[in-house]
């Protein structure tokens, strides 16, 4: 009766325990309009600009393969994979796909 | 008689002073997931789960050799059925596994590493109770997966940004995810499809 209690008890945790882990990973889309050391600017495809920041663990990719962090330029079309630094309340970039680099700024 | 009466009253005293503590820790937000376990807590813990793994099992060596073909098939395996919580760089850090309490452990850290083959067997193989861990494999019989698992598990400090990316490919995903990576694919290569969600939050 006791291990059949615990375990009820146990998994209603557990439920309770996903269904409340709200994660706060983000996927950005658009084009880079200004990159420092720290962040990246990037103008989504509404044409709102989106800072996300930048770290010794943000990792770059080009056709899923690493690539170097010189690569993210302006022009450059990407995908940022980002989460929610609690501290700064900064999006923080965990991964950043790198794809074309428009010619012509976006309109 | 005054004695009894006295150690009595103190055993209820005892009791109710429980009582009062317990609920109030759960009305205090005691069962909330989101903080990390204390330094006592986590001690005694790690003591109690290595005291648990009987020595037998501590001792246990690996039977299945280490090799190229036994790694690639853990890591499918570990990319598969272990990455949601522990992340394909076994980490710990994804949405499930920072909900969870107590956090997976950073498994390229000492803490695990540390621990003998033996050790990371049982665990995987009878998971721990009162934690995200589950047990995996049969309950009968022989659980080469769990010991290939061990190998990579040893491998994980070590893991490349090739081997990640492979595993990328490896995870579970939905039909939504595969529609997304589409639209992120198409996008990064240059197409102009119709905007839809310009961000996606995922929980």
């Amino acid at each position: 009766m006791f291990r059949k209690l615990a375990a009820c008890t146990v998994m209603a945790l557990l439920l309770a325990v996903s269904a409340l882990a709200h994660g706060t990973a983000t996927h950005f889309m658009g084009t880079v309009t200004a990159v420092d050391k720290d962040t990246v600017t990037i103008k989504d495809k509404a044409g709102k600009a989106v800072v996300v920041t930048l770290g010794k663990a943000t990792k770059y990719l080009k056709d899923k393969k690493p690539a170097p962090a010189a690569d993210l330029k302006v022009g450059t079309r990407v995908v940022i994979d980002a989460r929610m630094d609690q501290k700064t309340k900064k999006y923080a970039a965990e991964e950043i796909q790198l794809g074309v680099v428009e010619t012509a700024p976006r309109k | 008689m005054k004695k009894k009466i006295a150690f009595g009253f103190a055993i209820l005293l005892l009791a109710a002073a429980t009582i009062v503590g317990s609920v109030a820790f759960f009305l205090s937000g005691g069962l909330r997931a989101r903080e990390q376990p204390g330094g006592v807590e986590a001690f005694i813990a790690r003591r109690l789960k290595h005291l648990a793994v009987p020595r037998a099992a501590r001792e246990a060596t690996n039977p299945v050799a280490a090799n190229p073909d036994t790694l690639s098939e853990a890591m499918e395996h570990f990319a598969d059925h272990c990455a949601v919580c522990h992340a394909n760089d076994g980490s710990g850090n994804t949405d499930i596994g920072n909900g969870l309490y107590p956090r997976p452990p950073d498994m390229r850290l000492p803490a695990t590493q540390d621990l003998s083959d033996g050790e990371l067997y049982y665990i995987i193989h009878n998971g721990i109770r009162f934690t995200g861990m589950p047990a995996f494999g049969p309950a009968e019989g022989e659980d080469l997966d769990s010991w290939k698992l061990v190998h990579f598990i040893r491998h994980l400090p070590a893991i490349t940004e090739e081997e990640l990316a492979r595993m990328k490919e490896m995870n579970p995903t939905s039909p939504a995810h595969l529609k997304e990576e589409e639209e992120m694919r198409r996008f990064l290569e240059g197409h102009d499809d119709p905007p839809s969600n310009e961000s996606k939050k995922h929980h």
